[in-house]
């Protein structure tokens, strides 16, 4: 069985050295890993532009076979929901293969001490995906954080805002539903397992943190305030996204 | 603008059936800001149309069908609008829709593409 991983845009764009921490931590597994920098162009089929997205994802489709790969782990839910939708290959995401596989050993329980409680903002585009929903807190909870619930999670939960290409069509409303989200949440402490996610509820008014950023950075402590994300910052994105490249390409 | 007769099926198909039970109204900010409910919204698509920047400010998210007691695809309708509203392949429905088809031309640009790992196996 020959594994590929894929980041998806918004990770790649909001941080190469979690690219890099994931290849790293797959490789250990899988070896011969093979690694793609591609975009599924689901933005193209979120604004009506079926043709040009058929194009684009024929386009990924001919990457994954180039590469040999047989299963596709991938980060962003919205590639992992585009893929599962055109069922071209045979896709996983990469949190149900990390509870499969385990953390490595000095990060289990690491933030035993610590007394946050985190709100899982759970992706949209993955809302049917309990074993996703059930992996995620897997992870979360072998680092030793808590949790709380809401009304709103798993299959019952909500676009960060960004969804549907709103970010980009309706700014304002995006906000709105960004902030809303925020304010749904029971604790200050909101994670997330996809990068544009993060950046939604930090543009909420949130304290935001990727699932990767708990795994493989520092452990957050009550009164912490979360890092800046680049996607609220273009061309720091940009240049991102080509290290991000540059990563993947000597993988 | 003339929609295609599948667009007009499905918002045909929720303004006949929602029975404006309210639940897909709770938590939905884009259905608070533009219709009282769904039926409404959709009966205003087919009489007399509605504003490009509606359909564009769904979400997609699919909470809405995941509340409706008959399981009615708002986004669905949504998106096929958008796919109509497309179809002029020259000119985009909404201007600030081009940093999408500039972020998409770069995404897929071989400057931030590529492979490892290729000749393993």
């Amino acid at each position: 069985m020959k594994y590929g991983f894929m980041a998806g845009c918004s990770l790649s764009s909001a941080s190469p050295k979690n690219v890099a921490n994931i290849i790293a931590y797959l490789k250990h597994y899988y070896p011969d890993l093979a690694v793609i920098q591609a975009c599924c162009g689901k933005p193209r089929r979120m604004i009506g532009q079926e043709a040009a997205f058929q194009k684009q994802f024929a386009s990924l489709t001919d990457m994954v076979h180039e590469a040999g790969i047989d299963e596709l782990l991938v980060a962003c839910q919205g590639c992992l929901k585009t893929m599962t939708d055109q069922n071209q290959f045979k896709m996983g995401s990469l949190w149900v293969k990390m509870a499969e596989l385990g953390l490595p050993k000095a990060y289990l329980n690491k933030a035993k001490d610590s007394q946050v409680v985190f709100s899982i903002q759970d992706s949209c585009p993955t809302k049917d995906r309990t074993d996703i929903h059930e992996a995620v807190r897997y992870l979360i909870h072998s680092l030793g954080y808590a949790t709380k619930e809401t009304r709103l999670s798993g299959k019952n939960t909500l676009c960060c805002g960004m969804g549907g290409m709103c970010g980009v069509s309706n700014p304002p409303l995006a906000k709105t539903a960004a902030t809303k989200r925020v304010h749904d949440f029971k604790t200050d402490y909101i994670v997330t397992y996809c990068a544009s996610c993060t950046a939604a509820m930090i543009l909420g008014g949130g304290r935001s943190w990727h699932l990767l950023d708990l795994i493989f950075g520092d452990v957050v402590q009550l009164g912490d305030t979360c890092p800046d994300t680049a996607l609220h910052h273009p061309l720091t994105a940009w240049a991102n996204r080509y290290r991000s490249k540059q990563i993947v390409a000597k993988a | 603008m003339v929609y295609s007769q599948k667009t007009i099926d499905m918002a045909q198909l929720i303004a006949d059936n929602c029975t404006q039970c309210g639940r897909c109204m709770k938590d939905c900010v884009f259905l608070q800001q533009y219709c009282a409910n769904p039926k409404e919204l959709f009966e205003q698509f087919l009489t007399s149309g509605l504003p490009t920047i509606v359909p564009y400010s769904c979400q997609l998210c699919g909470h809405c069908t995941v509340v409706c007691p008959l399981r009615l695809e708002l986004g669905q309708a949504f998106l096929a609008m958008r796919q109509d509203l497309c179809r002029d392949q020259k000119k985009l429905p909404l201007k600030q829709l081009r940093s999408v088809t500039m972020h998409q031309r770069l995404s897929a640009s071989r400057l931030f593409s590529s492979i490892s790992g290729r000749h393993s196996r």
